[in-house]
């Protein structure tokens, strides 16, 4: 038994501690907003953080993740208004949508280290998060609008 | 099946531009006929209730393009609803609504007039409902923004309060409904507005539901093992003493068309179908390789049977009597969809019926499927239509809902079945690899007298059966773009299908890709042998195309067409008519490339795009399409390469099958022409413009003509190499 404390809560999980902490997220906790995307941290649509670093909830084990802060896309703002969430409505970025909740972790993780990055920051930031829509010009536009605070 | 999906019902549909067979014409839902009534539904396609929300129903799948919001405008506009009562949702599949489709970049194009008409054809009878509460003349009343007013004595109501209070008893004949008047363009206050979509706040928060959210009592994981070959593979004996071991383990389905485990959690399921001890029969193609492919591709361009599927005038005697001839072969190789949401489905069938909860592109295909495997009715197939996330063609296909219903039927409980991303790139219906000969003779003043290509492609209609494919056993849709509009007096498109092993399915902009960079790249290559710039040589052929003209010339103009750039540094252009010659989205592109001429890399700079698709109806969701489609198109040209080995695809994950990522993103310019012409679609067209006008700029850039896609930097480099 492991004690995962995500958004804030505790949760006690019967499983093997090896298990990816995605498919304890999604499937046995039924929080779904954090994604399965490629299973080897390649696409970043189960992006999460750990102690505020955006890492891949994939490749993260239980035994990983307990005893730390996780927060899913479910927790990054009470009421779904973080500043991001806010850009995000405001550039119109999501197409399928089905990516967003990885791309906007790991903007959050960004903004929350670099409050103010240039575009080359974004990019280095952003770009293990793939966005078969292709939505990245909105993307790039919504964190320097969140960045602005506009 | 076949009686589910009519040849008819198909091929009308895709014919007939702004006919809707996609939505019933008539007003199925009646009077509402007592006071208070819980709500109202003139037609199909949307529902009033006493609150005044308005509910559009939308046939059509979201997948990112919006289509929600857009078809919801369309209602609303004619409807006079106020926007914010505004609000949509996906309905279970049912035949009443027709057939349901969602790709060829159609749903505009096929629904803006029906849909328009159930708005129109919904006020009218809550205008005349309110007169005859009234006892007035009702046409002294008109609606605005969800009132009806009585204009002589002031008098008003909401729609939500006649819903509520007024019996609505006008129908609609067909006919009725055809001579609807609608509003002119000019006259339009939510179509072509920038409204923002509805579905975007909840793919912001988590909220939003795709299939693979789907949980239900009870249910239990699946897995599939999968034969090693990606067509004709068979399992022959399964052990699974071992999977039986791990901890979870439910239940080994071994049934004719598949060998699977259930069990109580995914990674159970995984761990325990890892344990099978299957033994293969990989069938036919277990030696089918790249090689193998274009071997036999060359081999089936020379067919003396190749079919003619577009044809007029003499090919043969122009092009003997041309001045100039000129012949170039064109490949491209295996694309996968890579939607990001990998296949899955919810299977349970409780009491005789099947309930399926996953996001399809294709309800009509997939219930008739379903139906037919599964030996019931289809009215015992329930499709719970979630968000797609991505379809891009891939979920036309009914194949896991079909693997999840038997896997369900056989565990006699809920069943969840999640691909890895493995086993979704492994097992997707690819865009088919292709070789196009093309050869044209020119005239004395440089014009294209003669033109004649052969097309080699696997046909993915042949798979889905007879209702897809014409007379000739040819799919139309492994070929369009083929049928260009430029003015050539005598033309020859022979078409050759041929079965690889290989499945083939629809990827975004489907033929087109392969259609128009043949032709393009061509166009570009004549040019050149007759001594004029590519744009120009374009515009001189073009009489029966004047709204393509329009866009190319915009678009050259934005792109600095003909400025001079720095070495090694090129534009190309390409310009099409997709997705279909009859209901054509004119499209054109400039791309602007670097080379590196010492290791063949291209630097894609900028991309300026130009587009023609008559009333734009949400502006923002059609820029964010075509942005989004000239990206894709990006990702298609320069880096995705499917290969094949052993009957299969080589690659598995995107760490090998690499797609488009935001440091590889370029400047994208678009510019959409004001029109009051009737909707075409935007989810396609421009992906179908990237790699003719890239490999037209590499040209521009380097004198390297390089004729295979992707336009990978071995390639760009071999053609160099060649050159000098």
């Amino acid at each position: 038994m492991a004690t995962l404390v995500i958004n804030g809560k505790p949760h006690n999980v019967e499983v093997d501690p090896a298990t990816p902490l995605l498919w304890v997220i999604r499937e046995r906790l039924q929080m779904t907003g954090t994604k399965f995307g490629c299973g080897v941290a390649q696409c970043g649509a189960c992006t999460i953080h750990l102690d505020g670093q955006a890492v891949r909830s994939c490749q993260t084990t239980v035994a990983q993740a307990a005893g730390k802060k996780i927060t899913t896309i479910e927790g990054l703002h009470p009421e779904g208004r973080h500043p991001l969430q806010v850009a995000w409505i405001a550039e119109q970025v999501p197409q399928c949508g089905y990516c967003q909740s990885g791309q906007l972790m790991s903007a959050a993780a960004l903004l929350a280290r670099k409050p103010n990055p240039t575009d080359q920051d974004i990019v280095e930031a952003m770009s293990g998060n793939i966005c078969r829509c292709a939505t990245y010009p909105r993307i790039k536009r919504a964190i320097k609008r969140a960045a602005q605070g506009v | 099946m076949k009686a589910e999906l009519t040849r008819r019902a198909f091929l009308a549909s895709t014919a007939a531009a702004g006919v809707g067979l996609t939505i019933r014409l008539s007003l199925t839902g009646g009077p509402s006929d007592a006071a208070a009534a819980a709500q109202w539904d003139p037609s199909t396609a949307l529902t009033i209730t006493p609150d005044g929300i308005v509910t559009v129903h939308i046939t059509k799948a979201e997948m990112g393009q919006g289509v929600g919001t857009a078809l919801a405008q369309i209602v609303a506009e004619e409807l006079e609803a106020e926007w914010k009562d505004v609000r949509i949702d996906y309905p279970i599949a049912d035949p009443k609504f027709g057939l349901m489709l969602t790709g060829g970049s159609w749903s505009i194009n096929w629904t803006f007039d029906t849909l328009s008409r159930a708005g129109a054809a919904a006020r009218l009878a809550l205008v005349d409902a309110a007169a005859q509460s009234w006892k007035v003349n009702a046409a002294d009343c008109m609606a605005e923004r969800g009132v009806v007013r009585h204009l002589p004595s002031g008098r008003s109501i909401r729609y939500g309060d006649l819903v509520a209070k007024v019996p609505i008893t006008k129908t609609f004949t067909e006919d009725e409904l055809k001579k609807v008047p609608l509003k002119k363009p000019a006259e339009y206050k939510i179509v072509g507005q920038w409204i923002q979509r509805l579905d975007i706040p909840e793919k912001t928060n988590g909220k939003a539901k795709f299939g693979i959210d789907t949980f239900l009592p009870g249910m239990v994981y699946a897995k599939v093992a999968y034969p090693p070959t990606r067509e004709g593979g068979k399992h022959t004996a399964v052990d699974d003493s071992a999977a039986k071991k791990v901890k979870g383990y439910v239940a080994t389905v071994n049934l004719p068309q598949l060998i699977a485990v259930v069990a109580t959690s995914y990674e159970a399921a995984v761990k325990a179908r890892d344990a099978l001890k299957v033994t293969w029969d990989a069938g036919p193609h277990a030696d089918v390789s790249t090689e193998t492919i274009f071997a036999s591709f060359a081999q089936a361009k020379d067919d003396p049977g190749a079919q003619a599927w577009h044809e007029q005038g003499d090919v043969k005697a122009a092009m003997g009597g041309a001045a100039k001839r000129h012949e170039a072969t064109y490949t491209t190789d295996y694309v996968a969809h890579m939607q990001m949401e990998p296949m899955n489905c919810v299977a349970h069938l409780d009491n005789g019926v099947y309930h399926l909860y996953t996001g399809s592109q294709f309800q009509t295909f997939a219930v008739g499927s379903l139906a037919a495997v599964l030996g019931t009715d289809a009215k015992n197939i329930r499709l719970h239509q979630h968000y797609l996330g991505g379809g891009f063609g891939r979920r036309l296909e009914p194949d896991i809902m079909v693997e999840t219903a038997l896997i369900a039927r056989a565990a006699k409980r809920p069943v969840k079945f999640i691909r890895s991303r493995e086993e979704d790139l492994r097992r997707d219906f690819y865009r088919s690899a292709t070789l196009q000969v093309v050869k044209a003779g020119l005239g004395a003043d440089g014009k294209i007298v003669a033109w004649d290509n052969v097309l080699v492609a696997s046909h993915p209609g042949k798979r889905w059966g007879p209702d897809f494919v014409d007379k000739k056993g040819l799919d139309q849709f492994a070929l369009n773009g083929a049928d260009h509009v430029y003015d050539i007096p005598n033309q020859i498109v022979r078409a050759v299908p041929v079965e690889t092993g290989m499945s083939v399915g629809y990827v975004r902009a489907v033929a087109p890709n392969y259609t128009f960079f043949a032709v393009e790249t061509f166009m570009d290559e004549l040019a050149k042998l007759a001594g004029q710039d590519p744009l120009e040589y374009r515009l001189s052929m073009l009489s029966g195309a004047p709204r393509l003209v329009r866009v190319l010339k915009l678009v050259a103009e934005r792109a600095g067409w003909g400025t001079p750039l720095p070495a090694n540094t090129g534009r190309g252009l390409a310009c099409v008519s997709a997705q279909e010659k009859k209901t054509p989205t004119w499209t054109a592109s400039v791309v602007q490339a670097r080379v590196d001429p010492a290791t063949g890399v291209v630097q894609i700079e900028k991309v300026t795009c130009a587009v023609d698709c008559g009333i734009v109806v949400n502006p923002d969701g059609a820029r964010a399409q075509i942005e989004g489609s000239i990206l894709f198109g990006i990702s298609n040209a320069l880096k995705e390469r499917g290969t094949v080995a052993k009957g299969a695809l080589v690659q598995s994950n995107f760490h090998d099958y690499q797609v488009l990522r935001m440091n590889e993103v370029p400047e994208v310019e678009v510019h959409l022409i004001p029109s009051t012409e009737y909707p075409t679609g935007l989810g396609e067209p421009g992906t179908t413009t990237v790699a003719p006008a890239l490999s037209n700029a590499i040209f521009a850039a380097t004198g390297a003509r390089v004729r295979q896609v992707p336009l990978l930097p071995d390639r760009v480099l071999a053609a160099i190499r060649a050159k000098a």
